[in-house]
């Protein structure tokens, strides 16, 4: 594989394995070197890449490897936090971030990894469960599970959201 | 002053026997737009930046070719839906104008493309460069001598 | 409508289709919100939102392991090459005194307005002519790198081929 096949078979996949990297890490610049690391392997062994059936999900896969290994480094060396509650930020600071932040973004990033990941392959990405499976080398059923849990959840936060920005509106009036 | 230039401009394609042309027409449409940057170079020479080796034109190296001018359209804008739009109208400008892809070159969000076409004097070089909220669009004439 | 409420269901038991799931999203970028479904609005918009997000440019790396072929070989050929174009146009162009550029040679608009003073219009366009030229110079680097190293050091050969390089047809499959 040429440097013009690497760009039109690999490259484009770069907006989606960087998403990934960045779901799972959350953190921009970890993202963003990881992304560069992967990107960096899988141009150095692009001959191999001719062979593979589903590059895509072979990508994804390899994205998803390096950075859950990254994440469980950090948790082992005790720089990640602790999961904290969901607290809605009052209604003056939503107000001001809700160009710049996504606050769908940021309760996703608090559901476990497996979810956060499953849900926005599903539903950002747009993929198939059976793709989702490989990636996440579980079974259709669990990844059914799963998507199921997240989305619940999800449910949850926002409506929790919604009532505390009510109770807050009603406070602040 | 910019009235005049851009009617002979128009003037000299229809004297070298040129049929519509959509690309043409869209600088002329946006060159004073508030939104716009536009440039016009009469005639773009190779004297510019001697010590300069980057800003080579190399087919004005090429002893058959002459310069006839170039044409470049700047828009810097955060507003998608007008980037969108404005690329649309530049692809059917050169479709309609039967420029050829020459290339294509992608990076992420960043991309060159460039085209060409034979003119009735010579040869007319496009390139169309997209990054988010930039898009340049250069127009190359040239003629061959034969 | 039922037929929402219904699709939500699936939806949250993650059993919906693939084209339920669309149903569902067409429904919600539509301006026909029925109150009671609000709420999932922002849900929907926020994952277009994440769509959105684009990966950082990656830069692919110089051939490297072409050292064998002798980097002292490579660097000869760049700077033949640099020599013989630099020797083409010193012989075919004498120098132009830049004073004799005529002021109506540029036509500059900035936003809008039309930038009257000759000098700062010719500076400005050729800032711009000049950036765009090295956008599209570095876009093709790789390219000219690689078939660089495959000339023989005919300096005629060289140019051509970097003048061929600016030319490369490539297809792209959409």
């Amino acid at each position: 594989m040429d440097t013009q096949q690497f760009q039109l078979h690999i490259l484009c996949y770069s907006d989606k394995l960087y998403r990934m990297a960045r779901s799972i890490l959350k953190d921009e610049n970890r993202s963003k070197d990881a992304y560069q690391d992967l990107m960096m392997r899988l141009w150095e062994k692009r001959k191999q890449l001719k062979a593979i059936e589903n590059p895509q999900a072979f990508m994804l896969t390899s994205m998803r490897n390096l950075c859950v290994d990254l994440l469980r480094k950090q948790q082992l060396n005790g720089e990640l936090p602790a999961n904290a509650e969901y607290n809605a930020p009052n209604p003056h600071q939503l107000a001001e971030q809700a160009d710049t932040v996504n606050v769908i973004s940021r309760m996703i990033d608090l559901l476990p990894e497996t979810q956060r990941t499953i849900i926005r392959m599903k539903d950002v990405e747009e993929m198939e469960i059976s793709e989702i499976a490989e990636v996440m080398s579980m079974t259709e059923n669990a990844v059914t599970v799963n998507l199921s849990r997240a989305r619940k959840k999800l449910r949850e936060m926002i409506l929790i959201h919604q009532q505390q920005e009510k109770m807050l509106y009603e406070q602040y009036r | 002053m910019k009235k005049i230039l851009s009617i002979l401009f128009l003037a000299t394609l229809f004297v070298a026997g040129a049929s519509a042309q959509q690309l043409e027409k869209l600088f002329d449409k946006y060159m004073e737009d508030e939104r716009f940057n536009y440039i016009y170079q009469k005639r773009a020479s190779t004297m510019d930046r001697l010590s300069d080796m980057k800003n080579f034109d190399l087919m004005v190296l090429d002893k058959s070719t002459t310069s006839l001018g170039r044409q470049m359209l700047t828009l810097n804008s955060a507003d998608k839906s007008l980037d969108e739009s404005f690329t649309r109208e530049v692809e059917n400008a050169l479709k309609a104008d039967k420029y050829e892809q020459v290339s294509i070159v992608r990076n992420g969000k960043n991309r060159v493309d460039t085209f060409e076409k034979p003119t009735d004097k010579g040869i007319a070089k496009v390139s169309f460069i997209k990054n988010p909220g930039n898009i340049v669009i250069t127009l190359n004439l040239y003629a061959t001598k034969k | 409508m039922n037929n929402i409420d219904n699709l939500l269901n699936n939806y949250f038991d993650g059993t919906a289709s693939p084209e339920e799931e669309n149903v569902l999203k067409n429904y919600f970028r539509s301006d026909n919100i029925s109150p009671q479904h609000e709420m999932y609005k922002p849900m929907f918009a926020g994952f277009d939102k994440e769509k959105q997000i684009a990966a950082p440019a990656f830069v692919i790396p110089l051939e490297r392991d072409k050292e064998k072929q002798s980097l002292s070989r490579k660097l000869w050929i760049t700077i033949a090459s640099t020599a013989a174009v630099i020797l083409l146009v010193i012989t075919l162009f004498p120098f132009k005194n830049q004073s004799e550029m005529q002021s109506d040679d540029y036509t500059v608009f900035i936003n809008g307005k039309e930038i009257t003073n000759p000098q700062k219009a010719q500076q400005y366009a050729d800032k711009m002519f000049m950036q765009a030229n090295e956008i599209i110079r570095t876009s093709y680097e790789p390219f000219v790198e690689v078939n660089a190293m495959q000339t023989e050091m005919d300096a005629d050969k060289i140019f051509d081929n970097v003048y061929r390089k600016i030319n490369y047809t490539e297809s792209e499959n959409q």
